[in-house]
C-alpha cells in the first residue's frame, strides 16, 4: 500500500475499541460485495410487501429494484421515503417517483410518510422533521393549492403532524387558517408555537411574533406558554425585548428551564442590566437552593452557563460578589458543544480565571468521536502531532491520540458520539492563550479553541479581547452557506474567475488533502478532475457537493463501518474486500490499511453521512466560494 | 530475537528430516504427550489400548499422557463455558512436549470447498504451537489423520462413500501440511480403512466413531504408523487397568462437572465468609492433578516389569478444604425467601400427614431411603415395557468427591403385588456420576453423564447393566444441575433431551457437527444416528418436555418457571444465534442476535417458580374434567403439583391454573419429576432435601443431604385404577393395536417396543393395520397420525400416508403431519407444494407449522413459501415463527 500523502482535513475515520454506539444514521446505497440485492416479491400482497421490505436495512432496501413505470414498486419508494436515515437524495427521488406512480403531489406524498412514523420514537422524529423541512422548502403555489390536505393535518392526534401543518399553511401564506383559530383552541395554539421551529426562513418565523406574544400573555395553560417560550428561541427579532419579557419565567420553576434556554439564545448586546442583575440574583440564589446532587443536571449548567454570560453586565465589583458566592457551592462549568457534522467546537473562545478552578463540559453532538486537549500557548500542532504518532492505543493515561508531553495540561477521553465528557481542573496560574483542540487524526486542522487565561475574569469580560487564532489562520466565519445562497445566476458569477486563486483555494479550504485534481491532491475522496463532465454539465450539482457532501455520497467513499464479533468498531473507507479479509484505511494518515479477518466480522454497515465535513465554505466569501468551483469546473 | 530465530531453525531442520524421511517419531524420556482435538481423541482415553501399548513399547521412556480432546473441537474453534482456560493454558498445565493433534473429521465435511481453509487452519496451528514453550522446550508436534467412514451395511446410515473421498483429501492436505512445516505425520484412515473392510465385527457403532473394539484393534496399527513396526500387539491388562484409573482421575480433573461453579462466574459463590466455590474445587482438581501422578508412577514400574502396590497410596496429596455451613445464619436469605427446608427430617409416615390434595385424589408411599438406602437423591423415574418403576440417583449431588467411591444409580423398582408400595429394588446401574435424566428404549437406557451420554443394557436378563456405551458424547459439562435432562421419545422416534444455560456443546454425528451454547434442546433419532436441535433458545435449565395426543410438545424451564409451547421456538437457526425471548437472551443477545429485551410468552401466566417436570394428564383413572391439564411440579416457590387447564386458542394454546394436585406442608417435600403410571395414577419423585439451588450454597456444603429420598403416588379415591397393558415382547400386531388406547403413556410404551422391533416385520404389520383400520371410527385420524410416527421411527418415509394425513379433517392430524414432513424435506419429491398448501391452511396451528418447516429450507423459494401466511391474519406466535423462519433463511 502507496503511503498517503494527506495535507488537510477530512474526516473521522476510527478504529477505537468502545465505540460501537456511532448514530445508527441509516446506510448508503453501496455495492457492499458482503450483501447481495434482497429479492422482494412485489407482486404479491400489500402485507407481504410491507414485511419484506420492513426487514431490509436502509442499504439493502436500496438495492431492491425500482421503477417509475409500474404501480408496485410505490411501496418501495414509500419505504425509501420514511425511513430514518436515508439519504436526501433518495428522498428526493422517491417523492417524484411517487408522484407520478400514485398520480398524486409532493406535498400529499410528504404529508403521508410523515403520517408513517411514529413521533414518539427519537429517530422516527427526527426524519419526520427532515420530511417536514423537505415539505416547507416545496414552491409555496404547492402547497397554497394543497392547503386542504395541510388543514387537515392540523386535526391530527399528533402533535408534531398538528405543527407540520400548521407550518405549511402559514409558509403557504395561508396562515389565518391557523391564527384565526389561537383564540380557542390550545391545540392549534401549540401546533402553531411548534411551527415556529420548523419555518425555513427567518422572515416567516419574525412575522410571527406578535401571535406568539399575545398566545404568551393570554394563556393560562402551562404547557401552551412552555410551548410559546420555545418558539421565541427562533424568532431572533426585537430581542431586547423579549430578553425583558422573559426574565420573569426564570422564577416560575415549571418554566425557567424553557425560559433559561431561549435567554441564552439572546446576544449580550440585547440583554439590558437591570434585568441582568434581577436575574443574577435569582440565579445565584436558584443555584444555592439547589441540593448538591442535582448541580450536574444539564437545566442546572444551562442556568449556570446564563448567569456566567449575565453577570459581565454586572458593575465588576457586584459581579465578584455573585462569582465568590457560586465558587462556594459550585465549580464555574463551561460547556463546549461539537457541531454536528461541521468538525468544529461551538465555542471558539473562553476565559478563566487564573488559578481557580473551572470545568470543562465536552458534549458531542456529532457523529464521530472527538476528544477536547488543553496545551500550553502556542503548541496545539505539536501536540496534535505527537497525538497521531502515539495512536489510538498507546496514549498518555490510555487516551487515544493524547500524547505523554509536558505541553499537553489536560485532556479528556475519546467521546463517543451523543455522550459527554467533563474535565475539573485549576486554571494555569500564567495568564495567556491556551488552545484547546480535538487530536483525533486530521481533526485539529478545524477543531481548536482557545483557553484565555486571565488574572482579573470580571474585568476581562467587561472588555473581552478576542485571542490570536491558535493555528495561524486570519480567516473568521462569513456565512453558513447554502445552495439557494448561491445557486442563482452561477453561470455569469463563474465568468472571468482566475484559475491560480481557485488552485490556491484548494489548497488552503483543505480540498486537496483528500481529492486530487489535475494530478495534484489526496486519495481519500473522489478525484474531482473533470468533475463536470461526470455530473453532464450539472454545475449546481457540483456546488451542493461542495456545501452538503453527505446529500449524496459516491459508493467507492462511503465510509463503512465495521463491528467485530468481540465487540469493537472499526470504521474507513473499504480499500478490498476478498473471501478472508476485509481492508480498511481507517485513518488518513495511515500507512498501511487496518486488515479485518472476515471471521471476525459480524457486520460492516455503510454509514449515510459523507466522511467529508459540511461547512467547509464557511469561512469564504461567496468570491472566494465561485473562485474555488470555477477551478473545479474548467474544461 | 536472535534466539527465537535459531530455535526455529533448530526445529526445523530436525523435523523435515523426520517428516521426509518418513521417520517415525522420536520420543525422548520423560516426554509429556498431550492429544488434542475431536472425538476420536478424547475417547481414546475411555479405551486405553494405545495409551497401554505405547507404555510397554517405551517402559523406560517414562511418558506422561493427558487427554485434552474435546469432541467438535476445531484448530481454531472450540466453544467451551466461561472461563474454562484456552489450550495453552491447558497444555502448559499439562507442560507439554509432544503435542497430538486430531483435526479433520468434522472439518471434512465442509468437502472440498473448506479444504484451503482446513490447510491454511492447520499450518497455522502447527507453526504456532512449535514456537511456543509450554514448559519442555517447543513442543514436537503430530498430526494424526482422520480414521476412515465404516460402511456398517446399515440403510438408515450413509454407507460412507463420499465421506470416505473426502476423508481421503483431508488426510493428504494434513500430510502435506506437515511436510511444509516439519510436523510428524499419522495416516491411521488407511490402515483403519482397511481394518473395517477386513473386520466381520462392527468397529464403529454409528460408521464413524469405534467402538471398544475398534479402539482395540485400531490400536497397534496406530502405534506402527506412529513408531513404524514392531510394537507390542498384546495389550497388558494389568497396565491398562493403571491406565484406566489414571485417566479416570485425569478425566475428572479435565473435564470436571460443575465448571461453572469451579473456574466460572458462579466460582465466587457458596462462600462460608472464608472459602468460595472456587477455593474449595479448585483444591480438589489439584489433588486430582496429584493422584494422575500417582498413577503415572505406577503405569511407568508396571511396564518396565516391578510390582506395586495392591491400593494406590494417595497420602500425599493435598488435604482438602472443608467449607463450613451457611445454613442458618443470622438472617439466612434461604429461610426468609422460604427455599429452606428443615434439616430435622421427618420420616415419610410422618410427612405422609402434612400432604393437602386435590379433592377425591388420595396419596401413598411407593418407596423412600427408609426400606432402601439406595434410594438417596432421586431425580427422574421412568416406567419400563413391562411396568416396573425406574429411578435415577444422584447419591454424590452436587459432584463426585475424589477419593471416595462414584457411584450414582439407576434403580428398577418392582411391586410384586401390585399394591402400589414397592417390594424390591435392584440397582441397574452404578458406578454412574451426576445421572440428571434417562430414558429407555431399544433394549437399554439412555443415561446423562456429562459430558456424555450413556447407553446401558442387559444382555444376560439379570436386571443388571453388562454393557455401557458413550453413544454421544461433546456435551458441556459446566453445571451438574443444568445437565441434560428431561429425556422424552418424540411420537416419531426421535429422542429429545435438553441442557441449561452456561453450557457450550459440541456434538460430532455422522452427518457433521452440531454446536449450541447456553442451552437448548437436542434431537436424536437412534435408527439413522440424526443428530442435531430442536429447540435453540436461551433457557435457564429447562426440565419438563411433555408431548401431547397429537404430538404438540411443551417445555417448562425450571429456574423461571416458564411453560413454552414449543413449536414457534423450535424452527432451525444455527450456532451461534438463538431464537430470542428465553429468560438467559438479555444476557447473550449480542451474539445470539434477536431483540434482547423481548420475553417469548409463556402459555399460561407463572404464578410462581420454579418448575422441575411437567406431565400431561392423560389416564382414565382421572376424572374426565382433568384430560388433558398440564402438571407441573414445584419445589420451592410452593411444595406441590401445580395444575393447569390448556385450550387451543389461535395458532397455539393457553393455560389456566386450577386447584393443585397436590400440596405439603414438608418443605422438605421436592418434587422433580412426575409421570403417570402404567396403573394410570400419578408418581412423583421427591428429592427430600432440605437445601434447595446449586448457587446458594458451596458445593461442599456440609448439610447437603446424601441420603433422603422417596417417591409418591397420587390416586384417585373412587375412581378405579386400570389394568396395565402388557407391552414388552408382546407380538407387533398386538402392540400396534395399543396405538389406539386413549392414555399417551400406553401409546408412548408400545411406540418404544415397537422401535426395536425388526423394521421390516414392523412395517408389514403396520400396512395391514392401516388397511384394517374403520375409517368411520372417530379416533381414525389419530390412528393414521400413529401409523405415520411409526414410519417415521423406522425412518421410512411413505408419502401416501403423509399426504392422507396433511388433508385430514382435524386441524391437529394436519399440524402433525407438517412436522413430521419438517423431517423428510429432502426426501418427499412435492415437499414444496405440500407446504404451500399448509402455509394456507385454514387453522393457524397448521400454518404455524409449515412456516416453521421452511426454516429447514434455504434460498428465496422457501422465503416466498413463508411469506405466504401473510396472506391470512397472523397472530403473535405465528409473527414470532416467520420472524424466525426469515431470520434463519437470511442467515
Amino acid at each position: 500500500m502507496k503511503r498517503l500523502i494527506v495535507g488537510l482535513a477530512l474526516i473521522g475515520f476510527f478504529a477505537v475499541p468502545g465505540f460501537a454506539q456511532e448514530h445508527s444514521h441509516g446506510e448508503q446505497a453501496a455495492d457492499s460485495p458482503k450483501v447481495s440485492a434482497p429479492k422482494v416479491f412485489l407482486d404479491k400482497s400489500p402485507r407481504i410487501v410491507a414485511y419484506q421490505l420492513k426487514r431490509l436495512d436502509n442499504q439493502r432496501l436500496l438495492m431492491v429494484e425500482r421503477r417509475t413505470t409500474d404501480l408496485k414498486f410505490a411501496p418501495v419508494y414509500a419505504a425509501i421515503l420514511s425511513r430514518v436515515g436515508m439519504s436526501p437524495q433518495f428522498r428526493d427521488e422517491a417523492v417524484k417517483a411517487l408522484v407520478k406512480l400514485q398520480e398524486s403531489n409532493d406535498v400529499e406524498v410528504l404529508l403521508a410518510a410523515i403520517g408513517e412514523l411514529d413521533a414518539e420514537d427519537r429517530d422516527q422524529a427526527r426524519a419526520a422533521r427532515q420530511l417536514a423541512g423537505m415539505l416547507l422548502r416545496l414552491p409555496v403555489k404547492l402547497l397554497k393549492e394543497q392547503s386542504e390536505s395541510l388543514l387537515a393535518e392540523l386535526e391530527s392526534d399528533e402533535e408534531l403532524r398538528r405543527a407540520i401543518g400548521a407550518a405549511g399553511l402559514i409558509t403557504a401564506g395561508e396562515e389565518n387558517a391557523v391564527l384565526a383559530r389561537l383564540d380557542q383552541e390550545p391545540d392549534v395554539q401549540r401546533a402553531m408555537l411548534s411551527a415556529i421551529a420548523l419555518l425555513p426562513t427567518v422572515q416567516l418565523r419574525d412575522s410571527l411574533r406578535d401571535d406568539v406574544l399575545a398566545v404568551l400573555e393570554q394563556s393560562r395553560n402551562k404547557r401552551v406558554v412552555r410551548a410559546a417560550i420555545t418558539a421565541l428561541r427562533f424568532i431572533p427579532a426585537d430581542g431586547a425585548d423579549t430578553f425583558r419579557r422573559l426574565a420573569i419565567y426564570v422564577s416560575d420553576d415549571g418554566l425557567r428551564d424553557a425560559a433559561v434556554k431561549t435567554l441564552l439564545t439572546i446576544s449580550s448586546d440585547q440583554r439590558n442590566p437591570e434585568t441582568c442583575d434581577r436575574l443574577v440574583n435569582v440565579l445565584v440564589k436558584y443555584a444555592e437552593d439547589m441540593p448538591p446532587a442535582n448541580r450536574t443536571s444539564d437545566n442546572f449548567i444551562d442556568a449556570m452557563q446564563l448567569v456566567d454570560q449575565l453577570m459581565v453586565k454586572l458593575p465588576s465589583g457586584l459581579a465578584r460578589q455573585f462569582r465568590d458566592r457560586l465558587s462556594e457551592i459550585t465549580v464555574r462549568v463551561i460547556r463546549i458543544r461539537t457541531v454536528e457534522e461541521e468538525m468544529r467546537y461551538d465555542v471558539p473562545y473562553f476565559a478563566v480565571e487564573a488559578g481557580k478552578s473551572v470545568q470543562v463540559i465536552l458534549e458531542n453532538h456529532d457523529l464521530m468521536p472527538h476528544n477536547l486537549v488543553i496545551t500550553t500557548p502556542d503548541s496545539l500542532k505539536e501536540v496534535a502531532m505527537l497525538g497521531l504518532q502515539v495512536g489510538p492505543d498507546k496514549g498518555w493515561n490510555g487516551l487515544p491520540y493524547v500524547p505523554e508531553s509536558a505541553k499537553v495540561l489536560h485532556a479528556s477521553e475519546m467521546v463517543a458520539p451523543d455522550q459527554q465528557a467533563r474535565l475539573t481542573f485549576t486554571a494555569p496560574s500564567q495568564p495567556g492563550e491556551y488552545p484547546y483542540v480535538c487530536t483525533f487524526p486530521q481533526h485539529w486542522y478545524r477543531m481548536y479553541g482557545v483557553m484565555v487565561v486571565v488574572e482579573d475574569l470580571d474585568g476581562w469580560l467587561k472588555d473581552p479581547v478576542e485571542p490570536a487564532n491558535p493555528i495561524g489562520s486570519n480567516r473568521s466565519f462569513v456565512q453558513a452557506w447554502t445552495v439557494d445562497d448561491l445557486k442563482t445566476d452561477l453561470d455569469s458569477q463563474l465568468r472571468g474567475r482566475s484559475m491560480d486563486i481557485g488552485k490556491r483555494l484548494f489548497a488552503e479550504a483543505s480540498c486537496a488533502g483528500c481529492h486530487k485534481m489535475a494530478g495534484e491532491g489526496g486519495v481519500i475522496g473522489p478525484e474531482l478532475t473533470g468533475i463536470l463532465e461526470r455530473w453532464k454539465g450539472d454545475k449546481v450539482g457540483v456546488l451542493r457537493e461542495v456545501l452538503e457532501p453527505s446529500h449524496k455520497v459516491d459508493a467507492k467513499y462511503v465510509m463503512q463501518r465495521i463491528l467485530t464479533v468481540d465487540g469493537r468498531t472499526v470504521t474507513g473507507v473499504l480499500v478490498e474486500e476478498n473471501d478472508d479479509v476485509v481492508k480498511l484505511l481507517t485513518n488518513p494518515e495511515s500507512q498501511e490499511p487496518t486488515v479485518v479477518p472476515q471471521d471476525d466480522i459480524e457486520a460492516m454497515v455503510p454509514s449515510s453521512v459523507s466522511m467529508m465535513p459540511k461547512a467547509l465554505m464557511d469561512q469564504y466569501t461567496k468570491d472566494e466560494i465561485f473562485e474555488l468551483l470555477a477551478y473545479l469546473l474548467k474544461e | 530475537m536472535s534466539r527465537t530465530f535459531c530455535s526455529l531453525a533448530f526445529a526445523l531442520l530436525v523435523t523435515v528430516s523426520l517428516a521426509s524421511a518418513g521417520t517415525p517419531l522420536e520420543l525422548k524420556k520423560g516426554d509429556h504427550i498431550c492429544l488434542v482435538g475431536n472425538a476420536l481423541a478424547e475417547r481414546m482415553q475411555h479405551h486405553n489400548y494405545w495409551e497401554t501399548l505405547l507404555h510397554q513399547r517405551f517402559p523406560d521412556s517414562e511418558l506422561t499422557v493427558r487427554n485434552l480432546g474435546f469432541p467438535g473441537d476445531e484448530p481454531f474453534e472450540r466453544i467451551r463455558s466461561e472461563n474454562f482456560g484456552d489450550p495453552d493454558q491447558h497444555l502448559t498445565h499439562s507442560q507439554a512436549s509432544v503435542v497430538m493433534y486430531f483435526f479433520g473429521f468434522n472439518e471434512s465435511f465442509a468437502g472440498k470447498k473448506g479444504l484451503r481453509k482446513f490447510s491454511e487452519q492447520i499450518t497455522r496451528l502447527v507453526k504456532e504451537t512449535q514456537a511456543k514453550d509450554f514448559g519442555m522446550g517447543n513442543p514436537r508436534v503430530v498430526l494424526v489423520s482422520p480414521i476412515a467412514f465404516e460402511n456398517i451395511n446399515d440403510p438408515n446410515v450413509p454407507d460412507g462413500s463420499q465421506q470416505n473421498a473426502d476423508l481421503a483429501m483431508y488426510t493428504a492436505a494434513l500430510a502435506k501440511v506437515a511436510d511444509a512445516t516439519g510436523a510428524t505425520f499419522v495416516d491411521v484412515f488407511a490402515p483403519s480403512k482397511q481394518l473395517f473392510e477386513a473386520s466381520d465385527e462392527q468397529l464403529t457403532y454409528n460408521g464413524v466413531h469405534l467402538n471398544d473394539v475398534g479402539y482395540r484393534k485400531l490400536a497397534p496399527l496406530f502405534g506402527e504408523a506412529l513408531f513404524g513396526a514392531g510394537g507390542p500387539t498384546e495389550v497388558n491388562p494389568q497396565l491398562k487397568a493403571e491406565v484406566d484409573d489414571k485417566n479416570f482421575h485425569w478425566w475428572h480433573r479435565y473435564r470436571a462437572v460443575n465448571g461453572y461453579s469451579i473456574y466460572g462466574a458462579r466460582g465466587k459463590a457458596g462462600s462460608d465468609g472464608t472459602y468460595n466455590n472456587t477455593d474449595v474445587m479448585e483444591r480438589e482438581r489439584q489433588v486430582l492433578d496429584e493422584m494422575t501422578v500417582n498413577r503415572d508412577k505406577r503405569i511407568w514400574s508396571l511396564a518396565q516389569g516391578k510390582p506395586v502396590s495392591a491400593e494406590v497410596d494417595d497420602s500425599n496429596t493435598l488435604t482438602f478444604i472443608n467449607p463450613k455451613t451457611n445454613v442458618g445464619v443470622p438472617n439466612d436469605p434461604n429461610i426468609r425467601s422460604g427455599k429452606l427446608g428443615s434439616l430435622d427430617y421427618l420420616s415419610a409416615e410422618e410427612q405422609m400427614k402434612l400432604f393437602k390434595l386435590h379433592d377425591g385424589f388420595a396419596i401413598q408411599l411407593v418407596a423412600s431411603e427408609e426400606e432402601f438406602p439406595e434410594l438417596a437423591n432421586p431425580v427422574a423415574l421412568n416406567f419400563d415395557n413391562q411396568g416396573r418403576l425406574w429411578v435415577a440417583t444422584m447419591q454424590s449431588y452436587p459432584h463426585w468427591k475424589p477419593k471416595t467411591k462414584l457411584d450414582d444409580k439407576i434403580l428398577i423398582f418392582e411391586d410384586h403385588n401390585q399394591d402400589g408400595k414397592s417390594d424390591e429394588c435392584k440397582v441397574f446401574a452404578g458406578g454412574l456420576h451426576q445421572p440428571t435424566g434417562f430414558e429407555l428404549g431399544n433394549g437399554g437406557a439412555y443415561v446423562a453423564e456429562q459430558p456424555d451420554i450413556l447407553f446401558l443394557k442387559d444382555t444376560d436378563g439379570d436386571g443388571v447393566a453388562d454393557v455401557r456405551e458413550r453413544v454421544l458424547f461433546g456435551f458441556d459439562s459446566a453445571d451438574s444441575h443444568h445437565g441434560i435432562a428431561a429425556f422424552e421419545w418424540g411420537p416419531g422416534g426421535n429422542l429429545y433431551f435438553q441442557e441449561g444455560t452456561f453450557k457450550f456443546s459440541q456434538v460430532e454425528s455422522p452427518y457433521g457437527l452440531t454446536r449450541l451454547s447456553e442451552a437448548g434442546i437436542w434431537h436424536y433419532h437412534p435408527k439413522s444416528h440424526r443428530f442435531g436441535v430442536h429447540a435453540n433458545f436461551a433457557f435457564a435449565n429447562p426440565w419438563g418436555h411433555c408431548f401431547d395426543r397429537w404430538g404438540q410438545n411443551f417445555i417448562g424451564d425450571a429456574s423461571p418457571g416458564n411453560s413454552y409451547w414449543a413449536a414457534p421456538i423450535s424452527g432451525r437457526i444455527d450456532h451461534p444465534l438463538k431464537h430470542p425471548g428465553g429468560s438467559q437472551h438479555r444476557r447473550i443477545a449480542k451474539i445470539a442476535g434477536g431483540d434482547a429485551k423481548y420475553k417469548f410468552p409463556t402459555f399460561y401466566p407463572k404464578r410462581t417458580r420454579p418448575l422441575a417436570g411437567c406431565a400431561i394428564v392423560s389416564s382414565r383413572h382421572f376424572p374426565p374434567e382433568m384430560q388433558g391439564n398440564f402438571l407441573v411440579t414445584n419445589c420451592i416457590g410452593n411444595r406441590g403439583v401445580l395444575n393447569h387447564q390448556v385450550r387451543e386458542e389461535g395458532s397455539g394454546f393457553v393455560g389456566k391454573e386450577v386447584d393443585p394436585i397436590i400440596m405439603c406442608e414438608d418443605g422438605n417435600f421436592r418434587p422433580v419429576d412426575l409421570q403417570i403410571a402404567p396403573d394410570g395414577s400419578l408418581y412423583i419423585v421427591d428429592w427430600h432435601n432440605a437445601l434447595i439451588g446449586h448457587l446458594q450454597h458451596n458445593l461442599r456444603e456440609p448439610n447437603r443431604d446424601h441420603s433422603h429420598g422417596r417417591i409418591w403416588r397420587v390416586y384417585h379415591k373412587t375412581r378405579p385404577l386400570l389394568e396395565p397393558v402388557e407391552i414388552d415382547g408382546q407380538p407387533i400386531a398386538k402392540l400396534l393395536e395399543l396405538l389406539k388406547v386413549p392414555e399417551d403413556r400406553v401409546r408412548y410404551r408400545a411406540r418404544r417396543e415397537l422401535a426395536a422391533r425388526n423394521t421390516d416385520q414392523v412395517m408389514k404389520a403396520l400396512n395391514q393395520w392401516v388397511e384394517e383400520l374403520d375409517a368411520s371410527d372417530e379416533g381414525y385420524e389419530h390412528q393414521l397420525l400413529e401409523a405415520l410416527w411409526m414410519r417415521q421411527t423406522h425412518n421410512v418415509v411413505d408419502e401416501t400416508l403423509l399426504q392422507q394425513i396433511l388433508t385430514a379433517k382435524d386441524h391437529r392430524a394436519r399440524a402433525a403431519g407438517v412436522r413430521v414432513l419438517s423431517f423428510w424435506l429432502d426426501r418427499v419429491g412435492n415437499s414444496m407444494a405440500l407446504l404451500e398448501t399448509a402455509i394456507s391452511d385454514k387453522h393457524p396451528r397448521v400454518r404455524l407449522e409449515g412456516v416453521r418447516a421452511c426454516s429447514f429450507l434455504q434460498g428465496d423459494d422457501a422465503i416466498e413459501l413463508a411469506l405466504g401466511v401473510l396472506e391470512d391474519d397472523i397472530d403473535d406466535y405465528l409473527q414470532y415463527t416467520l420472524d424466525e423462519t426469515m431470520r434463519r433463511l437470511e442467515q
